[in-house]
C-alpha cells in the first residue's frame, strides 16, 4: 500500500505561490502517524483548486509516460498551464510505501531554443527523520544537466539520454532496467544500484496507484495489469502484499474510453461485463429505477468497442443521452473504486452534478470504509459536517494561494464559518444586491 | 481581519449597508478582508452593541482580528453625537460620519423613511457612474466641518488597499 503524505506545487495555472497539502502528522520509526484518507479542497471559483488536481495529473504522466514532454499536444497544454509569472512548474510528492518515505521533486520549464518543456531539476530524497520537515537524504539529483547520486552512476549515466523529457524514474525503471537489462536487477553490472532501483520502482508503482480525474478530459488508463506485475516482480517481497491492487489495476484498464465507448482488448470482454455489473449496482443507489446496463459490443481484429445502454422499465437510452449526473457518476466510478480499495485518487469538481444528500453519504463512506486516500475539489459544503471530524480533511484555498485547514475544536461548524466568510483569506463579501447593477443597470 | 460595520439601519432595509458596500467595492481591492454588517436599527442601539460584538469575536474559530466601525448620521442633538464619539473613543472603535445623513451624502437629497430602501437600490445600480463624482464628498478628514460630507474613505484607507 502507498500513502500520500505531502503534495506541494507552484507555477500551475494561477498558483503562483507554493501550495502544500499535508496528509500526515509526525513520522516515527514505526511509521507515519495519523495519515488522513480524505481531503476536500474548497475555495472561490478560480482559486486554483483544479490546478492542484491538474498538477497531480501532470505528475502521474511525467513518471509513467515515455517522452511525455515531447508530445506536441502536451507542449500546447503546458503553454496554457504554466503560470505566466513563474514560468516554471514545480511538483513535489512525498509518499510512504513499504516503510520507505520517498520525496520526489520535479521542476519543468520551457527551453526556448528547443521550443519544448524540459525537466531541468529532479530530486529524489529518502526521509528518515521524525517529521517531514527534516531534510531527507538525497539519493538522486539532476540539476540542469548534472547528475548526482548517493549511488555510483558512473559507467551508466550515459544510458540516461532522455532526461530532458523523461523523469529519471521512468528512464531508470522502464528504459534502463526493463529495456536494457530485461528486468534483471541481479545483473552484476547494475547490482550496486539495487537500492536506487527499488526506490525508483516504488515511485513508479505509486504513480500507477494514482488516479486523477479532471472533468472533460478522456480518461486514459495504462496497461496496468502487465506493467504493474513487471514492476512488482522487481519488488518480490512487496508483490504478495500488493496483490489486491493488481486486480484494481485490471479493473481500471477496463474503463479506457473514447468518448462514450469503452475500448479494450478483446480478451477482456468478460471482465468488462463483470465490472459493468459493479457499475450498475453503484448507479442503482442514485437511480433505483435503472434496471440494468446492456453492453453493445463491436469487435475488430484486436479490440472491442463497447457501448453502454441504460435500461429502464419503459425505455432504453445510450450513455451519451443519459443525464449529466449519471454521466458523471459513470466517469468517476473507476476512480472511486480504486480509492475504496487502497489507491490514491484525486477528483476535480466531484459534486458538479451530484445530489447533495447522496454526495454527503458517499464522502461519509470513504471516511468510514475507504482504504485509500480521496482528495477532491468541490463547492458543495454539505460533506463538511462529516469531514470536520477528520484531521486536515477540510482544506481551504484562499486569496494569494494561501491554504487554511479546519481542525475540529468544540462545536464549531465549518459550514457556517465558510458561509459567513470567516476563514482567513476567504472572505465572502457578496450580497444579493451586488447583482443589481449587473442585471438592472439599464432600467434607470 | 474582519471589519465589523455598525449601521443605523434594519436587516430588512439594509439601505446604509448598500451605500457603504458600494463604496468599498468601488474604491478598494476586493478580498483584502471580510466585511460584516451589524444592523442596529437606530442611533441609540448603535452604541449598545457590546454584547453582540463580544459574542461574535468570542465565537470566531479562527480568532481573526476585528476592527469595529460605526457608521453614523450627524445628529442635530449634539449630546447624541457626543455619546457616539465617547463610545468609540472608549472602545477604540472607528467612526464614519455621514453628515448630515447618508442619503444627503450619497444622493444630495432628503429621503423619507419609506423610500430609503428603494433609493439605496437605485444608487447601487448606478453606483459606478455616481461614485466617481462623490470622491471629494466621501474623503473629508473632518466631515463635521462641512455641510455635506463623510470621512468614509479616510477611515477605510486604514484597513483596505485602494484600487
Amino acid at each position: 500500500m502507498f500513502k500520500l503524505l505531502r503534495f506541494s506545487l507552484y507555477g500551475v495555472k494561477n498558483l503562483e505561490n507554493e501550495v502544500t497539502l499535508e496528509f500526515c502528522g509526525a513520522t516515527t520509526q514505526d511509521g507515519i502517524k495519523k495519515i488522513n484518507n480524505i481531503k476536500g479542497i474548497y475555495g472561490y471559483n478560480g482559486a486554483g483548486k483544479s490546478a492542484i488536481v491538474c498538477a497531480m495529473n501532470l505528475y502521474e504522466k511525467l513518471v509513467l509516460k515515455d517522452s511525455f514532454l515531447s508530445e506536441r499536444q502536451v507542449i500546447e497544454e503546458l503553454d496554457n498551464l504554466i503560470n505566466y509569472k513563474r514560468k516554471e512548474l514545480y511538483i513535489s510528492v512525498t509518499f510512504e510505501g513499504y516503510k520507505e518515505i520517498i520525496e520526489h521533486k520535479i521542476k519543468i520549464k520551457k527551453n526556448d531554443l528547443l521550443g519544448k518543456y524540459v525537466i531541468f531539476y529532479e530530486e529524489v530524497l529518502l526521509h528518515k527523520g521524525r517529521t517531514l520537515n527534516e531534510k531527507g537524504e538525497t539519493i538522486f539529483l539532476k540539476s540542469e544537466d548534472k547528475l548526482k547520486s548517493k549511488y555510483d552512476l558512473q559507467g551508466v549515466s550515459s544510458e540516461f539520454n532522455n532526461l530532458n523529457y523523461n523523469s529519471f524514474v521512468h528512464e531508470l525503471i522502464i528504459n534502463f532496467v526493463f529495456l536494457k537489462y530485461k528486468g534483471k536487477i541481479d545483473d552484476p553490472r547494475i547490482l550496486h544500484l539495487t537500492s536506487l532501483i527499488i526506490s525508483m520502482a516504488r515511485i513508479y508503482l505509486f504513480s500507477m496507484r494514482l488516479f486523477v480525474y479532471l472533468p472533460n478530459t478522456d480518461n486514459y488508463f495504462y496497461d496496468y495489469a502487465s506493467v504493474s506485475a513487471k514492476i512488482n516482480s522487481l519488488l518480490k517481497e512487496d508483490y504478495k502484499k500488493d496483490n489486491k491492487m493488481k486486480s484494481n489495476d485490471e479493473f481500471l484498464s477496463l474503463f479506457q474510453k473514447q468518448k462514450y465507448k469503452i475500448v479494450v482488448r478483446k480478451t477482456v470482454i468478460e471482465e468488462v461485463k463483470k465490472m459493468t455489473k459493479k457499475l450498475e449496482k453503484f448507479l442503482k443507489i442514485f437511480k433505483p429505477e435503472l434496471k440494468k446496463i446492456e453492453l453493445e459490443i463491436v469487435e475488430d481484429k484486436e479490440n472491442a468497442y463497447i457501448g453502454r445502454i441504460f435500461v429502464y422499465d419503459d425505455y432504453k437510452v445510450g450513455l451519451e443521452y443519459e443525464s449529466a449526473g449519471i454521466k458523471q457518476l459513470v466517469e468517476i466510478f473507476p476512480y472511486l473504486y480504486n480509492c475504496a480499495n487502497g489507491g490514491v485518487t484525486f477528483i476535480d469538481e466531484i459534486d458538479t452534478y451530484l445530489n447533495s444528500v447522496y454526495f454527503e453519504k458517499l464522502i461519509s463512506f470513504f471516511i468510514e470504509y475507504g482504504k485509500g486516500q480521496l482528495v477532491f475539489t468541490a463547492h458543495n459544503i454539505e460533506p463538511m459536517s462529516e469531514l470536520k471530524n477528520q484531521l486536515r480533511a477540510i482544506t481551504i484555498l484562499g486569496v494569494d494561494n494561501k491554504i487554511e485547514t479546519f481542525t475540529k475544536k468544540g462545536n464549531y461548524d465549518p459550514k457556517n464559518i465558510y458561509k459567513k466568510g470567516y476563514f482567513p483569506n476567504l472572505p465572502m463579501n457578496v450580497e444579493n444586491f451586488d447583482f443589481l447593477n449587473i442585471f438592472f443597470e439599464d432600467e434607470l | 481581519m474582519i471589519l465589523l460595520f455598525l449601521l443605523e439601519t434594519t436587516s430588512s432595509n439594509k439601505s446604509d449597508w448598500r451605500y457603504v458596500k458600494s463604496t468599498i467595492d468601488f474604491y478598494y481591492e476586493s478580498r483584502i478582508c471580510k466585511y460584516e454588517p451589524l444592523y442596529c436599527e437606530n442611533k441609540d442601539k448603535l452604541i449598545n452593541q457590546d454584547t453582540k460584538i463580544n459574542r461574535i469575536i468570542k465565537k470566531d474559530y479562527f480568532e481573526n482580528e476585528y476592527k469595529v466601525i460605526l457608521v453614523a448620521d450627524y445628529d442635530r442633538e449634539e449630546n447624541k453625537n457626543n455619546r457616539i464619539i465617547d463610545y468609540c473613543n472608549k472602545n477604540k472603535y472607528e467612526l464614519i460620519w455621514m453628515n448630515p445623513n447618508i442619503e444627503k451624502v450619497y444622493l444630495d437629497m432628503d429621503v423619507s423613511q419609506a423610500d430609503k430602501k428603494r433609493k439605496s437600490e437605485n444608487f447601487q445600480i448606478k453606483s459606478e457612474q455616481l461614485l466617481p463624482n462623490l470622491t471629494n464628498i466621501l474623503n473629508f478628514k473632518e466631515p463635521l466641518k462641512t455641510k455635506r460630507g463623510s470621512n468614509i474613505l479616510d477611515i477605510l484607507d486604514k484597513f483596505l488597499k485602494a484600487k
